[in-house]
């Protein structure tokens, strides 16, 4: 041991010396953080990273990894291999002594990378993700007649370094459906491409960019870009995946704020704090959707962990989707391999922690209007219950002097006469004869108090009817004197009931809601008990076992009770049955004419809904402060010590201000902080992050594939420092996109063909270098709406609800309630755009899915692009597929006459060229032999050719 | 000097291999799936990277398998263990008695509850003379081929969460489905069927739907294909009315021709060599795989071994038939749903216990044991894992304060196993004497996973797939292994 010690330090000098002028003269300096920084976090990091310092080596930063190890050695000695311990372990072939101890070896290449950079003094540098960009020097290049722009420098300079050259233009009408598929999501019409080919000035590719940047389906191809991201679905996943009304708002503001070149700035601020802004508007309150879009449990095991996943998803979403970086990891421990510690984990997730809890139906609908307008509004609906009330109580009196009156003359009419044959059962009673115990509370329970799943724990119990004694009709048996009460009670079933019948009084308003659904509604004040027939409206809920019932009632002044019970199957005769046959006798007709007319009155005032002045968003609101622990591993039972918002400690951030509550201190006024933190030039992340994701939807891969993760397991940029200029550029133009897009389609390198070149090929077969552009598949949306576009079928109709297109029968059968599963769109609406279609988390519409638009779970950076014999068959046998090509067979015979001119138009349209004669003689050949071979008519074999053209690969790849 | 460096990391190798629990045979585990680069070429595969591979090719597992297909026999809505197989013969006689027990379900905690005895009655079966209630006679006679799992513990006793555990190994939605797991671990064998096939109850999908065969973050092709046990078994497997074999097989050829031209100048572009393979695949497809429900071939003695001849049980007959035919053609992992939708559609017996029982146990015991005696027959059963079971168990206190009806119940219940290398003729665990708690050797979902995984050849702690900056794995970040009573 001391041998070797001592030896290596007289040996280092020497050594160091011998090393340089070798490598001087034989190799590059080694780039620590793209070429070795990686192998130690994937491969060493486990046990010698930020985390783990096994046997005393810890590689995350260069102190710790130059200090002497546990057993007196060093396992990095600069400028000296021989010395440094951790080379003899990853070559070593000893079973016991190779490292890492599990998993492949390292290669050679890795090996030898390590000894060069040890051997060239072991130089480190910060990760390259983690400091900000600054603008590189644009490098010299031999050719400078290919430089349209720096971007070409940058990639140029790395193609002469390999000795490559670039590809050739694209050809013109390669370069059109490129650029209409990148800007828009849509082929190019036959005019738009004869327009181009017949420009022939030299701006006349700038111009369709320019053209396609403004066109409206811009931001409806990028917006969906967007949505991967913060996983946009319209149902809250799990039992009943319920909807989320009115999260189609977010939708639309996405797609808005690209189409109006909104600054990224501004984006992220909307999105993340939209509410807390001084200038909030309706627009930044929609953008706090972002909060409402992932997986929500309604009925979960554990509340309290809940609660901390559905914070977790935001964070998760937050920071891979605006920083890419994958701080979620650090949930339970500290992270293994970026150095992320749990602590800004939940430093991170502190920013959110008042964000009220989500909710079924409108419980997460934030008004969008101005308090005037909410004034006003308020107004015009107390003066409809007014005129209301005045109807119910002079119907009331009317009705009440019948009943006694029938006592007396009719006594062998019971009012309420029961079917036999189903039998009344009471489910619970009203509070009438015997008080029955609810749960009830008049403080604010806050959001989901509905619900079948909240805890009712905390609220008192109690025998009804509740309210003022004196009350009409009452039966009080608990006082309540104050404005709100509301109750719950629980209720088992055994089978589900044929009839439903709420028995309830009410004085005033009352909301009844039935496991978590809200199925009656009344206004006003009752003088007695009614009964309501609420099978309707409940039948989709119940379920055999626990079901809850739930009602608030609110009063204004004066009396006050409410009371309800449930009677499955019974069947009454209602009054209004009875005065039809012994009105006129007993009230006379003046009276039942006045009855009817008041009767007709009610029913259309009710029948009236007030327009819906205030417009609603789903949206982000926050209740309460709540602290923020270290959970040990993630357990919100094992609380450490309390941490307050910060920003993660890696990105070396400022702390963060949380002295100043929002504007109007409804919100604690955190999220704007990170909002703000996010989107500022000295953030080191976000600007990259962007670009680079634009980069990546122009080219098929990003400069970073990796697009989402930019820590240690995150890939490399093959071109870092066409990153930093890029991410420098987008902040001095002030964070704007289109000029980030026409500066990369007006470069070389963007419109480059995507031929191969064989030497290039062999040596590059991924294209690291961009020795050529990358050919894609269409993506799911593309391919659907291209197809509709081409039949002449596409309804170009922006915004508003999603539409429901038909989907096979076999696929709503895979529902848990078939008949319910999805909705009905008409054929004209079924023909929007993708992005407008239903997103539902348990029914994934089958060709988009099939065709790998992701899961909508957790966000998605990278789409897969996956080739597999299903989607062979949906698009040869679909139903969908079917209908499109009739319908392109329909269009070619209605623009054209001879069937060559047919066959030349859908060419024409399925890949944008004039094809060559041979090719359209062959097709018309081939139609013809339908019908001589296969006894087919005109119009069948057209119909099959069309459908032949819409699987082509010709159709669906683009150059 | 040797020794001194063998502490260097504290540790040898040798024991981090054995403190991982991968044991010694973890070391020809090298090449792990994540790391071979099969998932870079999925990731890749549409840059145009020269090496395309069908992401559903046949791949073999870490090691010798022992079972090469999986048959999960879903109860859906949770059946009662202790009116099933987990006899619990101190009960009998207790019925309306009062106790103290804590309990779990839909209804909440409780500390109390009414006994509901067993409502059927318990005969021995088999050399193992293992206890089974009157409600499985036919899987009575089985016995000897069966492990039984009494001490089964999951994390949620409700239904939408509990089935994304039994199906996903997690809680929360968005982790691809076992099945997935599998189809993406070996691929399939039979290019003309998916590799992991569900077939679902007439009533409806079960609760969450698509979600409990879903591939969560993985590609969409590992997850489930729903099969239809009559009629076009796939979607849009049929050729649209009217168009004929050789139509079709015109138009192919003439879509071949057109692609061919097109890739001539992309050669090196294998995405549109897949996709003109796909199109011939789906062809061969349509052609074999309605043969795979073609139940006419089968002989009449097959048949009434299974109940298709019965009304009661011809529906899960045939799907059990199928199941061992989709086996016999390689499909690695077959799920079948007894019960569906809500309500007394499937296992969920809130309302009347009996009712509920003899109706679902009725439909499906005597497909069940002809499956297990037919595989055995054809010396499929060796290598066919055969796994039943539901999301959770019941209580065994009444609900409600009348009637028979029992709530959910995660902290205790049963699953067996058959075939597959399973050691046959065991049962393994407790719960205690009402059945309320696994007591004895208290297994996870989580063992269930990695036994599955294991019986298929895969070291569950290493099939993993990198996403969201984790190697995420079926049974999770932490160790799990086996079930080493039941292998």
């Amino acid at each position: 041991m001391n041998y070797k010690t001592s030896l290596n330090t007289c040996s280092l000098v020497w050594l160091s010396f011998f090393a340089a002028s070798v490598n001087a003269t034989e190799s590059q300096p080694v780039d620590f953080g793209r070429e070795i920084q990686p192998i130690l976090a994937r491969r060493c990091y486990q046990c010698h990273g930020p985390s783990a310092s096994e046997g005393g080596l810890q590689l995350n930063s260069r102190d710790s990894a130059l200090a002497e190890l546990d057993s007196g050695e060093f396992g990095i000695v600069p400028g000296d291999p021989a010395a440094s311990v951790i080379l003899d372990r990853i070559r070593s072939e000893d079973e016991d002594l190779q490292m890492p101890p599990e998993g492949k070896r390292l290669t050679a290449e890795e090996i030898e990378l390590i000894e060069r950079w040890i051997s060239q003094d072991a130089s480190w540098s910060e990760h390259w993700a983690f400091e900000r960009p600054s603008r590189p020097e644009v490098p010299a290049t031999e050719n400078t007649d290919w430089i349209v722009n720096p971007i070409d420098a940058f990639i140029l300079s790395g193609l002469e370094q390999a000795g490559f050259q670039p590809a050739p233009p694209a050809d013109k009408i390669a370069l059109l459906r490129r650029a209409y598929y990148d800007l828009t999501g849509l082929p190019p019409t036959p005019s738009q491409v004869s327009a181009f080919l017949a420009d022939k000035s030299p701006d006349a590719f700038e111009r369709v960019v320019d053209e396609l940047l403004d066109s409206d389906h811009y931001g409806e191809k990028w917006a969906r870009h967007w949505l991967d991201l913060v996983r946009y679905a319209e149902t809250n996943g799990y039992e009943r995946d319920g909807r989320k009304d009115l999260i189609w708002k977010y939708r639309d503001y996405v797609i808005r704020a690209f189409n109006e070149d909104k600054s990224y700035r501004q984006f992220i601020l909307e999105q993340l704090a939209g509410d807390e802004l001084p200038n909030a508007d309706a627009d930044s309150v929609t953008a706090t959707g972002f909060y409402r879009l992932g997986i929500w449990d309604d009925e979960p095991a554990d509340r309290e962990l809940a609660r901390y996943d559905y914070l977790d998803d935001i964070l998760r979403t937050t920071s891979e989707a605006f920083l890419s970086m994958t701080i979620g990891c650090a949930r339970c421990h500290d992270h293994k391999i970026d150095p992320v510690a749990q602590k800004d984990y939940y430093s991170f997730l502190a920013f959110f922690s008042d964000i009220s809890p989500h909710g079924s139906g409108n419980a997460n609908h934030v008004p969008l209007m101005d308090p005037q307008q909410q004034a006003e509004f308020d107004q015009r609906v107390a003066a409809k219950q007014q005129h209301e009330q005045r109807l119910t109580d002079e119907i009331t009196k009317i009705e009440t002097n019948f009943v006694e009156a029938m006592k007396t003359k009719h006594p062998e009419v019971a009012l309420k006469p029961k079917n036999p044959d189903l039998g009344e059962r009471i489910i619970f009673a009203d509070s009438r004869e015997e008080g029955q115990e609810w749960e009830f509370t008049t403080s604010n329970p806050g959001d989901n108090w509905f619900q079948i799943a909240f805890d009712d724990s905390q609220w008192k119990k109690g025998p009804g009817g509740f309210g003022r004694k004196g009350t009409p009709g009452s039966e009080v048996r608990t006082d309540w004197h104050s404005r709100d009460i509301w109750l719950r009670k629980d209720f088992g079933l055994t089978e589900i009931p044929e009839i439903l019948t709420l028995q309830i009084h009410h004085d005033e308003d009352a909301e009844v809601y039935l496991n978590g659904k809200q199925v009656a509604t009344f206004k006003g004040f009752l003088r007695e008990y009614r009964e309501v027939d609420i099978t309707a409206a409940s039948i989709d809920v119940l379920q055999t076992g626990r079901n809850t019932i739930a009602i608030h009632c609110r009063q204004t002044g004066g009396d006050q009770y409410i009371d309800a019970g449930l009677v499955a199957d019974g069947v009454s005769e209602s009054i209004a049955n009875l005065i039809k046959k012994y009105g006129q006798e007993i009230l006379g007709e003046k009276e039942v004419e006045r009855l009817q007319q008041m009767r007709g009155q009610l029913a259309k005032s009710q029948a009236q809904k007030l327009e819906f002045r205030p417009s609603f968003a789903m949206a982000v609101a926050e209740r309460g402060r709540h602290k923020m622990w270290i959970l040990g591993r993630g357990n919100p039972a094992a609380k450490g010590d309390e941490v307050s918002a910060a920003f993660p400690q890696i990105l070396d951030p400022p702390a963060a201000d949380l002295s100043n509550p929002s504007s109007d201190a409804k919100t604690s006024g955190k999220r704007v902080v990170l909002a703000k933190w996010i989107a500022s030039d000295d953030n080191p992340v976000t600007s990259r992050a962007l670009v680079n994701r634009l980069w990546q939807h122009h080219f098929g891969r990003g400069l970073v594939r990796s697009s989402s993760d930019f820590g240690f397991q995150g890939d490399s940029p093959t071109h870092p420092k066409l990153l930093n200029w890029l991410a420098v550029e987008f902040m001095e133009g002030d964070w704007h996109l289109k000029r980030m897009h026409k500066l990369i389609m007006m470069s070389k390198t963007y419109q480059m063909s995507s031929t191969p070149n064989g030497s290039a090929l062999a040596k590059d077969p991924t294209n690291d270098r961009f020795w050529r552009f990358n050919m894609r598949r269409l993506t799911a949306e593309e391919l659907r709406d291209s197809i509709l576009s081409i039949a002449g079928n596409l309804n170009k109709k922006q915004f508003g609800p999603s539409i429901f297109p038909p989907l096979p029968a076999e696929v709503l059968a895979t529902a848990s309630r078939p008949g319910a599963a999805w909705g009905r769109s008409s054929p004209e609406e079924s023909s929007r755009r993708s992005i407008y279609v239903h997103v539902k988390r348990s029914l994934r519409h089958p060709m988009l899915a099939s065709f790998d638009a992701p899961d909508t779970d957790t966000g998605c950076a990278v789409r897969v692009s996956t080739t597999v014999p299903t989607q062979a068959l949906s698009m040869l046998n679909g139903e969908f597929i079917n209908r499109q090509a009739a319908q392109l067979a329909t269009r070619l015979r209605e623009e054209k006459g001879a069937l060559s001119d047919q066959v030349q138009l859908g060419l024409l349209l399925t890949t944008a060229r004039q094809p060559d004669p041979a090719t359209v003689t062959e097709d018309v050949e081939f139609i013809e032999e339908l019908i001589s071979d296969e006894g087919l008519s005109a119009e069948e074999a057209l119909r099959n050719y069309c459908l032949v053209l819409l699987n082509t690969n010709e159709f669906a790849y683009l150059d | 000097m040797k020794n001194d460096r063998k502490q260097f990391c504290r540790r040898t190798r040798r024991e981090f291999l054995w403190q991982a629990g991968g044991g010694f045979t973890a070391l020809p585990l090298a090449s792990m799936l994540a790391e071979d680069g099969f998932l870079a070429r999925q990731t890749h595969a549409a840059d145009g990277k020269s090496t395309y591979q069908n992401p559903l090719a046949p791949k073999p597992p870490h090691f010798a398998p022992k079972a090469k297909s999986v048959i999960f026999l879903f109860m859906y809505g949770g059946p009662s263990h202790i009116d099933t197989f987990d006899y619990k013969a101190s009960m009998y006689g207790m019925d309306g008695k009062t106790v103290d027990v804590k309990t779990f379900g839909r209804g909440g905690h409780k500390n109390q509850g009414r006994i509901v005895e067993p409502k059927w009655k318990f005969r021995q079966y088999g050399e193992s003379g293992k206890w089974i209630s009157d409600l499985f006679p036919n899987i009575g006679s089985c016995v000897d081929d069966i492990a039984f799992v009494h001490s089964m513990t999951a994390d949620s006793p409700i239904h939408g969460s509990a089935m994304l555990m039994m199906n996903s190994g997690k809680v929360l939605s968005g982790s691809p489905a076992l099945g997935s797991w599998v189809n993406y671990g070996l691929g399939t064998e039979n290019e003309n069927l998916p590799g992991f096939v569900v077939m679902l109850d007439g009533k409806g999908g079960p609760i969450s739907g698509a979600k409990n065969w879903s591939s969560g973050y993985m590609p969409a092709s590992y997850q489930g294909v729903v099969m239809r046990s009559a009629g076009t078994p796939i979607l849009d497997l049929k050729v649209p009315e009217g168009m004929s074999d050789s139509t079709q097989r015109k138009m192919l050829d003439r879509l071949l021709a057109k692609n061919q031209q097109h890739q001539a100048s992309r050669i090196d572009n294998s995405d549109l060599a897949a996709r003109i393979a796909s199109y011939e695949l789906a062809y061969k497809m349509q052609q074999h795989a309605p043969d795979a429900v073609d139940l006419s071939k089968e002989t009449e003695s097959t048949k009434k071994l299974y109940g298709l001849d019965r009304p009661k049980t011809s529906d899960f007959a045939r799907k059990c038939i199928l199941a061992r035919r989709l086996v016999e053609r390689g499909v690695r992992f077959i799920q079948i749903y007894s019960g569906g939708a809500h309500n007394d559609d499937n296992w969920d017996a809130h309302g009347d216990l009996e009712k509920n029982h003899n109706h679902h146990a009725g439909s499906t015991d005597q497909p069940i044991a002809g499956l297990l005696k037919d595989l055995k027959q054809r010396n499929l059963l060796d290598e066919t894992l055969v796994v039943w079971g539901g999301e959770f168990g019941r209580q065994p206190t009444a609900e409600y304060a009348k009637g028979t009806g029992r709530d959910h119940n995660s902290y205790g219940f049963t699953m067996w196993l058959a075939g597959g290398g399973i050691k046959a003729g065991t049962s393994l665990g407790q719960t205690d004497e009402l059945g309320s708690s696994a007591v004895e050797k208290p297994y996870h979902v989580k063992h269930l996973h990695a036994t599955i995984l294991n019986q298929l050849g895969f070291d569950p702690n290493h099939l993993s797939y990198f996403y969201g900056g984790l190697d995420q794995k079926l049974v999770g970040v932490e160790h799990v292994n086996p079930i080493a009573e039941l292998i």
